[in-house]
């Protein structure tokens, strides 16, 4: 189906995560056809292309692979990771042209990726964009990546963001986005974050947040069970996992021969990894070769991954990114999901599986899987949304939903807002497995936080010259007041289960027209006109 | 003219969005003809969130373009499926079987309406008769016997027996064969309805026991408002099975669950600004949440005025 994703990594997380990404996509596609058929599910992520022209014309769905590009564009200011990209086993995926880079980086400086990086590579960026775009049927939504902490992905991500809006404004704008952990090493990353959040609260249609603190959580999590029960294979697995004896000491760099792969099958980790360290976020201890922060990415990734499922393989209720905004987002600014996944170790042997449907339905609520730190519990729900993998049938997904609404708060008049998407294949070595998206009120916490951080900084004023060299003091106090106002409707909401002044509009006209439409129509027969006043509602506001 | 039939859902968004403007084409194209729909209403547990805002503005659409409509739930065949059919865990591709096995029993061509008014489909033959009334155009489909597959060489029921179940069922409004009625289930008047024997001795069987169905008093009286046709064709197999399509208050629980969340998400202007990205107003919301309320109040008059 022509359903197409165009993803635009900003920055060094941004491409990190990418790299995860498209490495466990192409795992998965390989992993459930077997044949090498360009099929539909592919293209909404990558196009198979005829190498023998220097154009890279594509072919049809229904071919055989060729040569699969990803629909990517690869931004950062600083060469490094990018060309580790390029120059790495997933090389062959990327189409050269569609990236941008400079040379210097953006020094952890909000301003200087937004308002100098922003606008000189505008007309690059928009003239990329069209070119992916018109390469799509039909192009559903852009993925952005990137975090928030640092200087390239926060500010020149959210430029991108904003002058997608202004070059195709009907594309759908999701973006995932990972925020600086609590103690993080670099200090203006609170800055960073609230200058970046303000673009995300107006112009993105749904941000997925992932926390540092959380993700490390996670990780140290997992590596705890790991070390009990060795049999287990866990999510945040890495491609040189695979191939080596648990117990073995993980020898660096070593490759396998593989037998004839389907052509995309990466190989194991390049020998000598760039370990340069992201600037945001605590470092999980390296294991073997590895690079720092690659399990943390590999949850992103894996949170991606599911998310798009439902476009990628077949399913009784698909759940394209359209349905989930539609279903998810009651107030427009309001756009900000808790994802959570599970479950998040498997056994290698089916035997031992031992997470039941339900047990993972109501896992799946906690915070031990959540990927923003946020504490849910006893704030209000504005909608959710379950997409379930593998063979579960409705009526297992229905009465797990059915006790799980009664552990939950709801809006009163949202009682039913449960979205669900099945979709029939499963992830790897898993016979099924569970992604929630729920829109909580909870979601001020998160703000909140860095908004202590940022005013401890700001009251002083620390850094703030490095940030007016090219932008206007003013606009410190615009993202602060526009985060502020939207903590302070989510508090309303989830207090007094009110819709916030700001998102009702309340034109006077809107309401007599109402008032004029109730009265009884003329439908209603003779008879029933003495019940009519007892059946007209109380005007709706 | 050749009647047209629709099937769609009212929860999601292209059955119910561009079917409505389905439609609205088809009536624009073709003034005379007979239009139907076949709607599925979404589980009341919840299956999309903003599904009362979609059934309402697909239920404008019906009211105003087509003649009849078959009101399909979810929730109903889920629980049809479960507890008589066996299935401990239904999958959609079960309810869907489940609804065609039931509609088939009301669609398939039948002799005596053959007879009639000549070869075609006798839901859409009988759609004048079924919504002669212009307020009442919802309907709901029952069948019997509901055994579960392979069970059909075993089964073997009496016209009466079956006749007297389904009269109960009508009775109470619900669609599953069960033997205990719930205490707080209504008492549903129906306005019109058409049943179909299917099997041996379908043409001479005893007519007693369907005559007792509650009509709603402006009804035409006596068997002009029960058509009852027969055939003596098996149909699943099964030597004797009936189906009836009866426009009734059956529709009333799922009506009032989606009206009034319907309207308690408009006062809270939840999810508009979804809509009016498009360039439906709130206005245009809130009138279509109307026709919804005004079609569940004339058939809970039903009830009162009897």
């Amino acid at each position: 189906m022509p359903r197409e994703v165009i993803t635009i990594q900003v920055g060094q997380c941004g491409n990190q995560i990418g790299c995860r990404f498209w490495d466990l996509v192409l795992r998965e596609h390989a992993f459930v056809s077997k044949a090498a058929v360009y099929d539909a599910a592919l293209s909404s992520f990558f196009r198979n292309v005829d190498t023998r022209h220097a154009n890279l014309p594509g072919l049809p769905v229904g071919d055989q692979i060729r040569s699969l590009k990803a629909r990517c564009l690869l931004v950062d200011m600083e060469e490094g990771v990018v060309n580790s990209l390029l120059t790495g086993p997933l090389a062959d995926l990327f189409d050269a042209r569609q990236r941008i880079t400079d040379v210097s980086g953006s020094g952890n400086n909000w301003a200087h990726g937004y308002h100098v990086y922003g606008p000189t590579y505008r007309e690059s960026i928009q003239e990329k964009v069209r070119r992916s775009a018109e390469q799509c049927d039909s192009l559903q939504c852009f993925f952005l990546l990137h975090s928030l902490g640092g200087g390239t992905g926060s500010g020149l991500g959210t430029y991108i963001l904003e002058s997608l809006e202004d070059l195709m404004p009907e594309v759908f704008r999701f973006v995932s986005c990972v925020c600086p952990a609590r103690e993080d090493d670099v200090v203006t990353s609170p800055y960073n974050s609230i200058l970046a959040m303000r673009p995300l609260i107006q112009s993105a249609h749904c941000v997925l947040p992932a926390s540092n603190d959380s993700l490390a959580n996670i990780c140290n999590q997992i590596s705890i069970r790991d070390a009990e029960d060795s049999n287990t294979a866990t999510l945040i697995d890495l491609p040189q996992d695979e191939r080596q004896p648990r117990r073995a000491p993980r020898a660096p760099g070593r490759r396998t021969a593989q037998s004839a792969p389907p052509r995309k099958r990466p190989q194991a980790e390049p020998e000598t990894p760039v370990a340069v360290p992201r600037s945001a976020g605590t470092r999980p201890p390296p294991i073997g070769q590895e690079r720092p922060f690659d399990r943390m990415n590999s949850l992103v990734a894996h949170l991606l991954n599911n998310l798009t499922s439902s476009m990628r393989f077949e399913g009784s209720l698909n759940l394209d990114l359209n349905e989930i905004t539609m279903n998810l987002v009651p107030f427009p600014r309001m756009h900000f999901l808790l994802a959570s996944m599970s479950p998040l170790y498997f056994g290698r042997d089916p035997r031992f599986v031992s997470r039941g449907f339900h047990q993972m339905f109501s896992e799946v609520i906690t915070s031990g899987h959540q990927l923003m730190n946020v504490d849910p519990r006893g704030s209000t729900y504005m909608a959710l949304a379950f997409l379930v993998r593998g063979s579960a049938s409705i009526a297992d997904v229905n009465r797990n939903i059915f006790q799980l609404r009664k552990k939950l708060k709801l809006l009163p008049f949202n009682e039913d807002a449960f979205k669900i998407g099945l979709c029939k294949v499963a992830p790897r070595g898993l016979p099924y497995s569970v992604l929630h998206l729920g829109n909580t009120c909870a979601a001020h916490q998160m703000f909140s936080h860095t908004v202590k951080d940022f005013s401890r900084l700001y009251n002083r004023k620390a850094h703030v010259h490095h940030y007016t060299e090219y932008m206007e003091k003013g606009e410190f106090d615009e993202a602060f007041e526009t985060v502020n106002a939207l903590i302070k409707d989510y508090i309303h909401l989830d207090m007094l289960h009110e819709t916030p002044a700001s998102c009702c509009p309340q034109p006077a006209q809107s309401v007599r027209s109402a008032a004029a439409v109730l009265t009884p129509s003329t439908w209603a027969s003779s008879a029933a006109a003495g019940a009519s006043s007892q059946f007209l509602p109380r005007p709706i506001l | 003219m050749a009647p047209w039939q629709a099937l769609h859902s009212v929860a999601g968004g292209t059955g119910s969005g561009l079917g409505s403007f389905v439609l609205s084409a088809v009536r624009d194209a073709f003034p005379s003809a007979v239009l139907s729909s076949l709607s599925v209403w979404p589980f009341r547990t919840g299956e999309v969130s903003v599904q009362c805002y979609n059934a309402a503005l697909t239920l404008s659409s019906i009211y105003e373009h087509t003649d009849l409509s078959v009101m399909c739930e979810n929730e109903g065949y889920l629980e049809l499926c479960r507890v008589l059919l066996g299935q401990e865990r239904p999958s959609l591709d079960s309810l869907n079987s489940a609804m065609s096995g039931n509609l088939v029993r009301v669609m398939m061509p039948c002799g005596s309406v053959h007879k009639l008014y000549g070869p075609g489909c006798p839901l859409l033959q009988l759609a004048g008769h079924l919504a002669a009334h212009p307020l009442y155009r919802l309907t709901t489909v029952r069948a019997l016997p509901q055994i579960r597959k392979g069970a059909e060489a075993f089964t073997s029921d009496a016209w009466t027996a079956l006749q007297r179940r389904m009269l109960q069922l009508c009775e109470h409004g619900t669609m599953v064969d069960r033997p205990s009625a719930s205490p707080e289930a209504m008492h549903c008047r129906t306005v019109s309805a058409s049943t179909f024997l299917w099997g041996d001795g379908a043409t001479d069987a005893s007519l007693e026991p369907l005559r007792r169905m509650p009509l709603w008093q402006h009804s035409v009286d006596g068997m002009q408002a029960h058509q009852v046709h027969a055939d003596g064709h098996h149909v699943g197999g099964l030597e004797r099975s009936l189906g009836i399509v009866s426009n009734c208050q059956a529709v009333l629980p799922a009506l009032c669950s989606t009206t009034s969340r319907a309207t308690s998400m408009l006062r809270a202007s939840a999810y508009l600004h979804q809509y009016e990205r498009y360039g439906l107003s709130r206005d245009e919301m809130s009138e279509a949440i109307l026709v919804m309320l005004q079609a569940q109040h004339d058939y809970e008059q039903l009830s009162a005025s009897g």
